[in-house]
């Protein structure tokens, strides 16, 4: 059998924390953000369950007591597909609500990733929407795409009880040992003609072993209303941990229940919120990224004014329930306690996070939310 | 050294064959009549029942002409069965909106025996619980009834949108020029459609050869699948006989999750995975964006467990006969002068070299757009 190595070993054994960033600058100049994190609540959420309800928010609103509030960010019913990716574009953009393709253009992620030289170990997206999510990743720009696509992980997708169920009848597979690993590199030369790997490879095998060494942790068994978004949560501040990533994007999906159950939804919202603060109380508690991460929350957009016949919530009424939601920008380098009222736009805060980075979001047509920074 | 892919490639536009021009049924056949050989077996198997042929398929069919392979695979109930599972994936009809025991089952043998067009399986599969529990209410569900059975993009057709939100609502209105009054109405109306029957050549047509129909093409086969949506058959056949589908071949496709899943299974053990292990394994490498890294690691748990363990060295007979083989079965090639010497040598190293053999060219690029 193929030679593994040591077996049982664990993140900081197989050599993780080598992959982690050395210590990290600031990306601009005059800024103290190191890292974001850029939630997308998606799922079609109304500002009256979040911030119009803040018993089922705590967590928001302390992060918007510390940061920047926006009340009124104008959205476009394009589908969540469509409305999200457009978050991750800055270009509104209509796509079908079950497309399950790439955006032809750029996304932050490739931006960011092409403009600073960033490997794909630096640059992530967890969803938990499934397969139609991971097109979040990268466009089909011909200047950008694959190569300089997030790495993504769906939560529901990668971590579910069938596949650990499966992993565990037929026994975890376990990195190729050197001695292995040079035999087929080896053969892999050949098959390329002579030519050398190229640093993909390289990166695959630290996303191999995460995944590895993640079926171990508990993301797995999550489960109840809103698993799937906790998921995708929890995996992001793993992610944080491990990797220390540049920028993480989370985009969550399961508020859609709101069609059929207001309550479900609510309860959704609830467990999100309650996660959006286990993730920002890792990133307080850890010297490393407290004083240099930023987050960004918002929802792709909102729900209808009324109920339905269902006694749920559909989207679609052109209200400006559906239209226009709340969003958070929190970090150091944004003003504290800060309420902007006036409109904006959800896809300003792509172009935002690119400022930020000092990354040029050329083809973006969002503005920099520039009344934000401190 | 000599470059694989390009060895490949030239060896593939040099085919006489490849250059036969796109016909139909009626037309006689032009210059030397196609034949198959392991890439167009894999390829074909692949495209039509989502897996790699069989032993005794191979066997039976490499060097035979293709146009009876096509007809034989496509009158089986396994090609509808792959031809069902890829409709509910592009309808997002996957993980809990699976269905599973339903009505939907039915649909393959009928499909089969030509009891049943397509145009009629999809309008089942809208009309669906999965459908209505995947797109729940007026808003959702009208967007993609017009958008994915008929390819309408609603954001330029908000009237129809509208209309057909009032109909699923119980109101009348006179939905894409038919009255509508109820959700079954909307959801008829759209799967007969002419743009329904063009929306599906246009993706049929991507589905398979991986390139797009033209604008003329696109009306014209939409056209006749509208008036005789029995024809689909034919039109499948056509188009595995066009030039664009030789290209395909040529070019080779990246496997789907599903697909790869289903292949890896194949190729290493000689049989398909259950349906169960199917969905675990797809569902997971389609939460990647790039799903090669665990495709690496199931490959490796698959090496090493019943079934589809590795044969050792001694069980292989000669390695360079056995290294010709599974480059022809793996890849649908031959290996280079460098890789059989490379490979063979490997096969022949320790008792775990058919391993490392096999793990190297499954988990390769070449292996994984076949």
């Amino acid at each position: 059998m193929l030679r593994t190595a040591a077996a049982g070993a664990g993140a900081g054994a197989l050599g993780l924390n080598a992959f982690a960033a050395n210590p990290l600058t600031p990306l601009r100049a005059g800024l103290q953000t190191k890292h974001i994190v850029l939630i997308v609540m998606a799922g079609g959420v109304r500002s009256r369950e979040t911030f119009g309800s803040p018993g089922n928010v705590p967590n928001l609103v302390s992060l918007a007591d510390e940061g920047v509030l926006y009340t009124r960010l104008h959205t476009a019913n394009l589908g969540h597909f469509g409305a999200s990716m457009s978050i991750v574009t800055g270009i509104s953009e209509a796509r079908g609500i079950r497309d399950n393709s790439r955006a032809p253009d750029p996304t932050i992620f490739e931006y960011v990733r092409k403009d600073l030289g960033l490997p794909a170990s630096e640059v992530w997206v967890t969803t938990s929407g499934g397969a139609q999510q991971v097109n979040y990743a990268y466009g089909l720009h011909p200047d950008y795409g694959q190569r300089f696509g997030a790495t993504t992980l769906d939560g529901d997708g990668i971590f579910n009880e069938e596949f650990k169920g499966l992993v565990a009848r037929m026994g975890t597979p376990r990195p190729l040992s050197d001695r292995d690993s040079s035999r087929v590199e080896d053969l892999r030369r050949v098959l390329r003609g002579g030519r050398p790997a190229d640093a993909s490879e390289a990166s695959r095998a630290r996303v191999e072993r995460y995944i590895l060494d993640e079926l171990g942790r508990g993301v797995t068994e999550m489960s109840g209303a809103g698993a799937g978004d906790a998921k995708a949560l929890r995996l992001a501040r793993n992610l944080l941990s491990v990797f220390r990533p540049r920028l993480i994007g989370v985009v969550l999906q399961q508020a859609d229940i709101a069609h059929g159950s207001f309550n479900g939804y609510s309860e959704v919202i609830r467990r999100n919120d309650a996660a959006i603060g286990e993730l920002v109380n890792a990133i307080k508690g850890d010297e490393g990224l407290r004083d240099s991460t930023s987050v960004f929350v918002l929802p792709e957009f909102g729900r209808d004014s009324d109920l339905n016949t269902r006694r749920g919530l559909d989207h679609g009424d052109g209200s400006d329930d559906l239209r226009f939601v709340h969003g958070v920008a929190w970090g150091p380098d944004f003003k504290r306690g800060k309420v902007v009222t006036d409109d904006r736009r959800t896809i300003d805060v792509m172009p935002t996070v690119a400022h930020m980075f000092g990354a040029d979001a050329r083809y973006s047509k969002g503005s920099v939310l520039k009344e934000s920074f401190a | 050294m000599a470059d694989p892919l390009r060895h490949r490639m030239s060896s593939r536009v040099l085919d006489p064959v490849m250059s036969t021009p796109a016909r139909t049924n009626d037309d006689p056949p032009a210059g030397p009549i196609p034949a198959l050989d392991d890439r167009w077996l894999r390829s074909l198997s692949t495209d039509l029942v989502g897996r790699p042929p069989y032993a005794a398929e191979r066997e039976r069919w490499l060097g035979k002409p293709r146009a009876p392979y096509v007809a034989a695979l496509l009158a089986t109930e396994e090609a509808w069965r792959h031809w069902l599972d890829e409709q509910l994936y592009y309808f997002m009809l996957i993980d809990s909106f699976r269905p599973v025991g339903t009505s939907l089952d039915e649909l393959p043998p009928l499909l089969a025996k030509r009891a049943m067009t397509p145009r009629d399986a999809l309008h089942r599969i809208a009309l669906s619980t999965s459908f209505e529990a995947r797109n729940p209410g007026a808003d959702t569900f009208v967007t993609v009834v017009m958008e994915q059975l008929c390819g309408i993009e609603v954001q330029k057709s908000k009237r129809e949108l509208e209309i057909g939100k009032a109909a699923y609502d119980g109101d009348g209105g006179l939905f894409l020029g038919s009255r509508a009054t109820n959700q079954s109405d909307v959801v008829r109306i759209a799967a007969t459609h002419q743009d329904a029957a063009r929306h599906l050549a246009e993706r049929e047509f991507e589905r398979l050869t991986r390139s797009t129909l033209s604008k003329r093409e696109r009306a014209r086969t939409g056209k006749r699948l509208h008036r005789a949506p029995r024809e689909f058959v034919e039109v499948l056949t056509e188009w595995l006989a066009s030039d664009a589908y030789a290209q395909r071949v040529a070019l080779g496709a990246p496997l789907s999750n599903r697909n790869w899943v289903r292949a890896i299974y194949v190729d290493l053990g000689g049989a398909l995975p259950s349906d169960d292990a199917t969905e675990a394994l797809r569902s997971a490498l389609d939460g990647l964006g790039d799903p090669v890294p665990l495709r690496s690691a199931i490959v490796r748990m698959l090496l090493d467990g019943e079934g589809t363990r590795a044969p050792r060295s001694g069980d292989i007979g000669d390695p360079g006969a056995w290294v010709d083989t599974t480059f022809s079965r793996l890849l649908g090639r031959a290996p280079t002068a460098d890789e059989r010497a490379a490979f063979v040598g490997a096969a022949s190293t320790g008792a775990d070299g058919p391993e490392i053999v096999l793990y190297t060219l499954v988990t390769s690029e070449e292996y994984q757009t076949s």
